[in-house]
């Protein structure tokens, strides 16, 4: 069982070498999001997160978060945040697409430089899988996850009130659509669980992850109306 | 021919890299072996006048000498003399570009060396190193000749230090 009371609000000096920060949003409770701290190789605690089409970020954390560090042994936490300073460097304010394409399988859409394998577009949740991915870390067997009613929703209420809002082809419209019935959406808290847990179980299946994470959420919901 | 740089000076000879271009190779294999395992450290003896002297069966031989600046060199000792974490993390983005500029000239034959090398000083260079060469690799493993057995022999290197292969190298090993 990953232990879910280890997220904590983030703390910038309590960062160690490699985290995942997760919060629900203030306005939607419903919608929570998901990025990677990191301490770069000049000390500096960073924040890199997938925020929304062609916008990907590095800046500060700030405590409306929730975070834990990776449990991943030393060395990999070094390498996980040696390769995120690579794709800060590397991908922040280049364009980075915002969609359903890459679902959190093993094949990362991202390499090791930070250049395209494979143009896929991504949520914040698999962006983060896919830097864990890039380096052979498997956070999770994709292919255990269930497709539920609730993520088709979610997804087609992206697309309609998001996505065709940002994207200038009607081609790439059409591609999500074609997806949106077969999708299998690993969601923003599953996502830092399976990162929060431990090396020796991984790669996850649902069920291991499933439970904790909707402890989480509960956590982050109530940690969210704090704040309002 | 596509091009011949001769192998002359053996303090020169470990910045050259032999890349075989395929095709008929004429030379006598032994020349080519003793060049080439100097080249890529797998002997440190000098070469001898017998290794490096030309003869009519280098006149078709295929080969392409790339002659590296010295940087390169010397970005490769700091990766392979890193055993500190301070040291590592400068090393890091050595090795990093150091395979990228590899990768994009395909050259997956200098990449298994210099893995080869890593895992041959896997005693001594840091783990996180040791660690970076096979994950920065694991996306086009497929194309590095002897990248799983390269991997193996880091492994052992790790778990003969104390460390746990299995947890450093997750989801790298079988």
């Amino acid at each position: 069982m990953i232990e879910v009371t280890n997220f904590h609000p983030f703390v910038e000096d309590a960062v160690d070498m490699f985290g995942v920060a997760i919060r629900a949003q203030r306005s939607r409770v419903e919608q929570r999001h998901v990025g990677v701290v990191y301490r770069d190789n000049e000390e500096h605690v960073r924040f890199l997160h997938f925020a929304a089409h062609d916008d990907l970020r590095c800046g500060a954390c700030d405590a409306s978060y929730h975070w834990a560090e990776v449990g991943f042994e030393r060395n990999n936490k070094m390498m996980l945040a040696a390769l995120a300073s690579v794709i800060a460097t590397k991908r922040v304010g280049r364009p980075i697409p915002y969609g359903f394409e890459y679902q959190g399988g093993a094949d990362a859409p991202i390499d090791p430089e930070g250049e395209w394998y494979e143009v896929l577009s991504m949520t914040c949740s698999t962006f983060v899988v896919a830097l864990f991915a890039t380096l052979g870390y498997p956070l999770i067997d994709v292919s255990t996850w269930p497709p539920r009613d609730s993520d088709r929703s979610w997804a087609r209420s992206t697309l309609i009130d998001y996505l065709v809002t940002v994207y200038e082809s009607q081609l790439d419209v059409d591609r999500i659509q074609e997806l949106i019935p077969y999708y299998v959406r690993v969601r923003p808290e599953e996502t830092a669980v399976a990162a929060k847990g431990v090396s020796a179980s991984r790669p996850y299946a649902f069920p291991e992850v499933e439970g904790p994470s909707l402890v989480l959420v509960d956590q982050l919901v109530a940690h969210a109306s704090m704040r309002t | 021919m596509v091009a011949t740089t001769w192998v002359d000076d053996v303090a020169r000879a470990r910045r050259l890299r032999l890349k075989s271009m395929g095709g008929e190779t004429l030379a006598p294999a032994s020349k080519i072996s003793a060049v080439r395992n100097y080249i890529v450290g797998k002997t440190t003896s000098p070469l001898s006048s017998h290794s490096t002297e030309p003869s009519a069966g280098w006149e078709n031989l295929v080969l392409v000498v790339h002659c590296e600046a010295s940087p390169a060199s010397l970005r490769w000792k700091a990766v392979l003399t890193a055993t500190k974490d301070d040291a590592a993390w400068q090393a890091f983005p050595l090795l990093h570009s150091e395979l990228l500029q590899l990768r994009q000239r395909s050259d997956f034959d200098a990449i298994s060396s210099m893995l080869d090398s890593l895992a041959r000083r896997g005693s001594t260079v840091h783990p996180m190193l040791l660690v970076a060469g096979l994950r920065l690799t694991y996306l086009y493993r497929s194309d590095v000749p002897r990248w799983e057995a390269t991997r193996d022999e880091i492994a052992k290197k790790l778990s003969s230090r104390g460390l746990d292969p299995s947890e450093i190298l997750i989801g790298l090993l079988k």
